[in-house]
């Protein structure tokens, strides 16, 4: 338990770190802004007993990136959207997990797979990067939202199925 | 009541979804009033700081260049100096200019902002224009003690006074959300002769920006025949992504020019 709470706070200082200095100064052909610190949200273990302490998490690391980014709420807004279907999400791509008894639940990409990973992080990315340019634009045409979206979905999406493949192979040495 | 309280612990994981998304959306929507002061944003102690911290690391890394812009900057100073000595008639230019770094900016938003590294102790105030020698950047929206952020001319509700250079014509210009390099020109009745390559530049009919500062020149005109007004982009002078300093203004006669407008609007 220790452990795990060690290695998650690295992550969330990590991640968050990372975004603010390096990612958030990154735009790919201009506009794409990758949101590497979804990576924190989604590596977070399901726990069963205490669901809403994981709202309250994301609903925070939602509120310090909005104060970076100056966009008050939006990150907020769709961080907790993230983490509220990332469990029947989880549920639905994995049937068997209903069965187990223990507590938290880490999504690893060794013991999943490889497809797994990619459908699982592409759908909570994808979720996450609609609501929040839906929410930003607000007065702009759908298809510029879509369009943001489904190319910023597939440059985050890809950088986090890297990071999780890299790190599951440092685990198997 | 019983029935109340066990429906409540039965979904209190829903309870608590809906009550964070109710209260990250009204955040959403108090920030977008605007001008309104948001508590939590980029002047605040910890962000600003370590926008600093950054800003300063990237500063470092690009010193060549900000020099070689401070060089010439240095120049058409030095130019303009000389050209003041020989004019006898000396315009009056009530704005004193408050120069700024910026620390944290952004383009490829919908509601873009800057940050800014000067605050109350220096003077800004709430509503200052923004300006770089090449361009309008913004409005400041916010200021702590030594922080000020700025609602970018990128942003859904911005709106810049603008003149034809050529002939006076006067108009608005809206960032359409898309491309930072391009605007739309708003509000020029399609009788006007314009051409590609013509200039904009401020009207200063605000009390906000000078006067004549060149904004950037008409790309594509795609004005129909029946429009009342012409349909046009321009390309900013500026290159808000390489934005480094920045030169507050402060309209010196301010009170004067509202108290006017105040008796004018009460007739």
């Amino acid at each position: 338990m220790t452990k795990l709470i060690v290695k998650h706070s690295v992550y969330f200082v990590l991640f968050l770190t990372l975004q603010v200095v390096v990612f958030d100064n990154i735009f790919f052909i201009g506009y794409i802004n990758p949101y590497i610190y979804l990576m924190f949200l989604i590596s977070l273990p399901i726990n069963k007993s205490n669901k809403n302490m994981l709202l309250l998490i994301a609903f925070t690391t939602g509120l310090i990136m909005d104060a970076f980014q100056n966009s008050m709420g939006l990150h907020a807004f769709s961080c907790v959207l993230l983490m509220y279907l990332k469990e029947p999400l989880l549920l639905n791509l994995i049937p068997q997990l209903k069965n187990k008894s223990q507590n938290d639940i880490s999504f690893s990409m060794q013991e999943y797979g490889i497809p797994t990973t990619i459908i699982y992080t592409s759908i909570l990315v994808l979720t996450h990067h609609f609501t929040l340019f839906l929410i930003e634009a607000f007065r702009f045409d759908i298809f510029n939202v879509l369009l943001r979206t489904i190319s910023s979905t597939i440059i985050t999406s890809t950088l986090l199925i890297l990071f999780q493949f890299f790190n599951s192979k440092k685990i198997v040495k | 009541m019983r029935n109340l309280i066990e429906l409540i612990n039965k979904h209190n994981h829903f309870i608590l979804f809906v009550l964070l998304e109710l209260v990250a959306f009204s955040l959403v929507i108090q920030n977008n009033n605007f001008q309104k002061a948001a508590f939590i944003n980029s002047t605040n102690g910890i962000t600003s700081n370590g926008f600093k911290a950054i800003s300063q690391l990237k500063y470092y890394l690009s010193l060549k260049r900000t020099n070689d812009l401070l060089l010439e900057e240095n120049a058409t100073l030095k130019s303009l100096l000389s050209y003041q000595n020989t004019d006898t008639i000396s315009s009056s230019k009530p704005y004193q200019f408050i120069s700024a770094k910026v620390i944290n900016n952004s383009v490829a938003k919908a509601n873009n902002y800057l940050t800014i590294d000067k605050g109350r102790v220096d003077g800004v105030k709430k509503g200052m224009g923004v300006v770089t020698k090449n361009g309008v950047i913004g409005i400041v929206k916010d200021i702590s003690n030594q922080y000020s952020s700025v609602i970018s001319v990128l942003h859904s509700k911005s709106k810049v006074s603008i003149v034809l250079k050529k002939n006076n014509h006067f108009g608005s210009l809206q960032w359409d959300g898309k491309n930072y390099k391009k605007a739309k020109i708003l509000d020029i009745p399609s009788h006007v002769g314009i051409r590609t390559g013509d200039t904009i530049t401020t009207s200063g009919f605000s009390n906000i920006f000078p006067a004549n500062i060149a904004l950037g020149t008409i790309s594509n005109i795609n004005t129909q025949e029946d429009d009342k007004f012409h349909n046009v982009k321009m390309i900013f002078l500026q290159d808000f992504k390489q934005l480094k300093f920045v030169s507050i203004c402060r309209f010196l006669n301010i009170e004067e020019v509202d108290s006017l407008d105040y008796s004018v609007e009460n007739d």
